[in-house]
């Protein structure tokens, strides 16, 4: 709401099938959700300007229909970067697609930045997951842990944008796997977006990754020279 | 129907009204209208930019709502709030605005392209909701903004550029598909005479619920003179079925309209029969099926084209019972609390 632009929730067989007991939060304590709709004209000259937009986040101002002076037209026509009117013109067009990319790159800054397991804080390996694998993944990492091995562990809960620090935290290690269960969608944006040569591991079986199997995978790619 | 409430008609019976003396140029927006010249689109934008005055409602508190096509370009010229929404999409969109909000005028101007073909679906199921929504359907029987292929009213046969030796589909009659889909309120008009044009949009914003109307539009560019027959001055009036309420179905001087012992209509030369088996138009029956017989009469096309408004009767509308019943169940059982109902179901407290 704060950016006004949709989200995309990614859900998955595992949360739609499965069930685990979960801890109910508290109704009073969720943050109130504000539209903070515009009432006022925000124009130099008590007009309307619906694509101006706020300068920290890059949202632009919503006007409800009911509210006098503020009348608008939104759509899916190319508009002016301020007044919102039809625009043509390839400099604003470049401008706009271009602010549009800005405004979700910087929401980075209200995402946490990405955690890394790494116990003994000297794996040369991590493994980066994303969705449901999460079990999976944890349980080979347990796996390898226990066997004495080394291995760092992170898991992505925000695609678009990445975390502020994802491409530092995949720089600091030697080897980078990526489980999926598809043929390298995640490996494809590292590797697009920090030049990065991850390690896909991709299976589209309609099956979890087995603990086992994963932990292979890893030793196999820890034990490499 | 259109009773009204003393000035206020039923259809706006929850909007505010405005002592603002509004004129014409109060609706026009500052855009550059994009049509082609000679669109059709041009006259009912005129038309309902000297239509919108009459209703009596604060500029804020109307909302147009389209889709995707030429017509939908509408909602920019007008100053009005607005939304070129999703192909198809508009009857869905409108919806939801009229449920929430029924204290806007709320329309939906689409094509037989948007309204027909991608949005059927949205369409119908609005028009059988009953909300309180009007839906404009500009027909002009070709994909205009694409630039000329058959659409869903395109007549067999018809050679485009998608069907170059003919199109094999048959086509919808928009005031039929309305009717099947339950709509309370179905008109048809036309772009080019302006004052049945404003009057039938009257009738639909007077009318609570869901109004339906056709407007047959001409497309200058890729369907020219489509509907030429009916504009003609010498053969229209022999050719368009004026519908009036209570009035008998009379085509020029010696055409009227009688029942054909099938539950249909067809169209017979007075003189021979009785004046009194002429039928009186009835836009109230609570039954469709008489509506549905005139939206039949076009047959051979363009021979006998019935224009005004063919149903207007009243049914429950979605909007008012939705919030009649949150109404109705906060009485009963009080506010809701998210909370306890979170809680209700196989809950338990880890210590």
């Amino acid at each position: 709401m704060r950016y006004r632009t949709p989200v995309i929730v990614l859900s998955d067989g595992y949360l739609a099938n499965g069930s685990e007991p979960w801890r109910l939060p508290e109704v009073a304590e969720l943050p109130v959700i504000d539209p903070g709709f515009a009432t006022e004209p925000n124009g130099p000259d008590g007009e309307f300007l619906p694509y101006l937009r706020d300068e920290d986040t890059l949202a632009r101002p919503w006007a409800v229909p009911g509210t006098a002076g503020l009348e608008h037209r939104i759509g899916g026509i190319e508009k002016h970067a301020r007044t919102g009117d039809i625009s043509y013109t390839p400099d604003n067009h470049d401008l706009m697609v271009r602010t549009r990319q800005a405004k979700v790159d910087a929401i980075a800054r209200d995402i946490p930045e990405l955690e890394v397991s790494d116990p003994t804080g000297d794996a040369d390996v991590l493994v980066l997951g994303w969705g449901g694998t999460y079990g999976s993944i944890t349980a080979a990492v347990r796996r390898i842990r226990r066997s004495g091995g080394r291995v760092a562990q992170a898991h992505l809960r925000h695609l678009n944008p990445f975390p502020a620090n994802l491409g530092a935290v995949l720089r600091s290690y030697d080897r980078v796997v990526v489980p999926e269960i598809n043929l390298g969608q995640l490996s494809l944006l590292l590797r697009g977006r920090f030049l990065v040569d991850v390690i896909g591991y991709n299976k589209v079986r309609g099956l979890p990754f087995k603990a086992e199997e994963l932990a292979d995978v890893l030793r196999e790619v820890i034990d490499r020279d | 129907m259109t009773e009204t409430n003393g000035t206020v008609p039923a259809g706006l019976r929850l909007v505010p009204r405005t002592d603002t003396e509004y004129r014409m140029k109060d609706f026009k927006s500052d855009q550059e209208v994009r049509w082609c010249p000679g669109c059709g689109d041009y006259a009912i934008l005129a038309a309902f930019q000297s239509f919108l005055p009459q209703l009596g409602v604060p500029r804020e508190n109307i909302v147009m709502v389209s889709g995707i096509g030429c017509s939908s370009r509408f909602p920019y010229y007008l100053s009005t709030y607005g939304v070129h929404s999703i192909h198809g999409r508009a009857p869905a969109i409108a919806t939801g605005l009229a449920a929430s909000r029924p204290d806007l005028s709320v329309w939906v101007v689409t094509g037989d392209g948007d309204g027909l073909s991608i949005g059927g679906n949205h369409l119908i199921h609005a028009l059988r909701r009953n909300v309180n929504i009007n839906v404009l359907l500009f027909n002009n029987r070709i994909y205009g903004l694409t630039k000329g292929q058959y659409s869903p009213t395109s007549e067999p046969g018809k050679i485009t550029k998608s069907s170059p030796v003919g199109s094999l589909d048959h086509p919808f009659n928009p005031v039929s598909l309305a009717l099947g889909a339950e709509a309370s309120f179905v008109a048809r008009t036309v772009d080019s005479d302006r004052k049945h044009l404003t009057s039938v949009l009257r009738a639909a914003a007077d009318h609570p619920g869901a109004s339906f109307v056709e407007i047959y539009q001409n497309c200058p560019i890729f369907n020219d003179d489509a509907f030429e027959p009916l504009k003609d001055p010498a053969a229209r009036d022999l050719r368009l079925l004026r519908l009036e309420h209570g009035e008998p179905l009379r085509l020029g001087p010696d055409r009227g309209v009688v029942a054909d012992g099938f539950g249909g209509l067809e169209v017979v030369d007075v003189a021979s029969v009785d004046e009194d088996r002429l039928i009186r138009h009835d836009a109230h029956r609570p039954d469709p099926g008489y509506a549905f017989a005139l939206s039949r009469l076009d047959q051979p096309a363009f021979e006998h084209v019935p224009v005004g408004v063919f149903r207007d009767v009243r049914r429950p509308v979605y909007d008012e019972l939705l919030n009649q019943q949150l109404d109705e169940a906060r009485a009963e059982r009080g506010d809701g609390d998210l909370g306890a109902l979170l809680a209700s179901g196989d809950t338990w407290t880890v210590d």
